[in-house]
C-alpha cells in the first residue's frame, strides 16, 4: 500500500513539531507496523540531518571568518593603543623637555647675579622716583622699576645697567643685549655675554667672553670658567 | 567601498564564500554590539545571531532577493533583529529538536551510517540554492509555508508546497544516484 498525501503531511508535521498529542500517539503505532511509512520518516530525518550538517558547516566557516575579523579589529585596537601610548609618551617627553631648563638656561642661572645697587646710590640725594625704582628693583619688581629708570634724567652707566637687568628680569633679553652692548664697560660686557647665553647665541657669547678673558682683570677667571661650561 | 551585490553573487555562485569577509569586517562589530547593548544578548548569542544573519544574507543574495542595498549595516542589523525575535519565539514555543524526535521514534534502530550520511550531505549540497533554502526553512527553521512564500517572494503557500515536494524528490533521486555510483 503506497503512502498518501496525508501520510507525507503527517511526516512533515512530525519533523517540524506540528503534531498534537493524539496524532503523535497514533503515529507511533503506524511506524511500528508500516515499514514504508517508517522508511519515509527515516528519509525525512536523514534529509533534515543533511540540512543541519550543511548549516553547521557554513556556520563553522563563517564563525572562523568572524574570528578573523575580530582578531584583526583587536590587533588594530592594540596597535591604536600602542600608538596612543607612544604619542602620549612623546608629548610628555616634549612637555618635560620644554618645561625643564635647557643647558644654556642652567648655565645662565648659575652665573647670573642681579646687578647690585650700592648704598651710596640710595638716600636723600637721589631723585625720589629713582629711590622708588631701586626699591622695586631690589624686590625684583622689574616691570615697575623699568619705566622709572627709563624716564630718569640720570643717564649714567649704572642706571643703564639696571635697565639692562630689568629687561632680563622681564624676559626681554634682546632689549637687554641692546642696552649692554651700548655700554663700554667690562661689567656691561659680562652681562652682555650672559644675555647672549640666555638667548642661546653661544658664538656671540664666546666672542665677548674671549675678549673679557684677555682684557679684564676682574672677569678673566669667570669668563674662562664660563667658556669651559659653554664648550659643546 | 563595498563590492556590488552582483560581484558578491558571482563569487558565491562560484563557491567562494571568502568575499563575505568584507561583510564581517564592515558590519560584524556594529551588529554584535547593537545586539549586546540594545537587546541584551550575551556575546556568544550575539555572534551566533550575526553568523546566522550572514547565512541568510548569503541566501538572499544567491536567491536574487536583493539587487541594491543602500546601507549594508542597516540591512544586516534588520536581519539580526528578526533572527533574535525568531529565536525568542522559538524558545517560547519550546520546539522539539530533531534528535529528540529521533530518540522517540527510533530509540535503538537509528544508527547513522557514515557513508550514507556523506551521500545525503553531498546530495543536499548539489541542490540549487533555492531548493536548499526552502528545505532548510521548512525542516530546520520550521517556518510555515506562508512565511516561506513571503520570505522568498513566491506566489503563495501552495507554490512553496509544490516546490518543496519537487526539491525533496530531487534530493531523493540524487541520493539514489550517488548510492549507485
Amino acid at each position: 500500500m503506497g503512502l498518501t498525501e496525508k501520510d507525507y503531511q503527517l511526516i512533515d508535521d512530525l519533523i517540524t513539531d506540528r503534531l498534537n498529542e493524539s496524532a503523535y500517539t497514533s503515529l507511533k503505532e503506524r511506524v511500528a507496523q508500516d515499514p514504508e511509512f517508517a522508511d519515509e520518516l527515516r528519509r525525512k530525518i536523514d534529509l533534515t540531518k543533511a540540512i543541519e550538517a550543511s548549516h553547521h558547516e557554513l556556520k563553522a566557516e563563517f564563525g572562523s571568518m568572524l574570528g578573523n575579523s575580530m582578531k584583526r579589529k583587536n590587533s588594530k585596537r592594540v596597535l591604536l593603543r600602542i600608538a596612543a601610548t607612544v604619542t602620549l609618551l612623546l608629548i610628555a617627553t616634549l612637555f618635560l623637555w620644554q618645561a625643564s631648563p635647557s643647558k644654556n638656561e642652567r648655565v645662565f642661572a648659575a652665573y647670573f647675579k642681579q646687578y647690585p645697587i650700592p648704598a651710596n646710590l640710595r638716600g636723600e640725594n637721589v631723585e625720589t622716583n629713582l629711590n622708588e625704582g631701586f626699591m622695586a628693583y631690589e624686590t625684583q619688581n622689574f616691570s615697575k622699576a623699568l619705566p622709572i629708570f627709563n624716564n630718569s634724567d640720570d643717564n649714567s652707566v649704572s642706571i643703564k645697567m639696571y635697565i639692562g637687568n630689568c629687561y632680563l628680569g622681564i624676559d626681554r633679553p634682546e632689549k637687554a643685549a641692546e642696552v649692554f652692548s651700548s655700554l663700554d664697560s667690562e661689567e656691561a660686557q659680562w652681562y652682555l655675554a650672559l644675555t647672549y647665553v640666555k638667548m642661546n647665541q653661544i658664538n656671540e657669547a664666546r666672542e665677548v667672553l674671549e675678549a673679557l678673558e684677555i682684557k679684564s682683570e676682574i672677569y678673566r677667571a669667570k669668563a674662562k670658567e664660563l667658556l669651559v661650561d659653554l664648550a659643546p | 567601498m563595498f563590492s556590488k551585490i552582483d560581484d558578491i553573487r558571482k563569487a558565491l555562485l562560484a563557491g567562494d564564500n571568502s568575499c563575505l569577509q568584507q561583510v564581517f569586517d564592515q558590519c560584524g562589530n556594529y551588529c554584535i554590539k547593537t545586539l549586546k547593548d540594545k537587546y541584551k544578548c550575551s556575546k556568544e548569542d550575539a555572534e551566533d545571531i550575526f553568523i546566522d544573519s550572514i547565512i541568510i544574507f548569503r541566501e538572499n543574495v544567491l536567491n536574487n532577493k536583493l539587487q541594491v542595498i543602500t546601507s549594508l549595516k542597516g540591512y544586516l542589523l534588520g536581519i539580526c533583529v528578526n533572527k533574535y525575535k525568531e529565536q525568542l519565539f522559538k524558545e517560547n514555543r519550546q520546539l522539539k529538536h530533531l534528535d529528540e524526535i529521533v530518540q522517540n521514534w527510533y530509540p535503538e534502530e537509528y544508527e547513522e551510517d557514515d557513508s550514507l550520511k556523506i551521500i545525503n550531505n553531498k546530495a543536499f549540497s548539489k541542490l540549487s540554492i533555492h531548493c536548499q533554502t526552502i528545505l532548510k526553512y521548512f525542516y530546520v527553521e520550521k517556518i510555515s509555508m506562508a512565511e516561506i512564500a513571503d520570505h522568498l517572494n513566491l506566489a503563495n503557500a501552495n507554490s512553496v508546497k509544490v516546490t518543496k515536494a519537487r526539491c525533496y524528490k530531487k534530493w531523493k533521486d540524487l541520493v539514489e544516484k550517488l548510492k549507485s555510483n
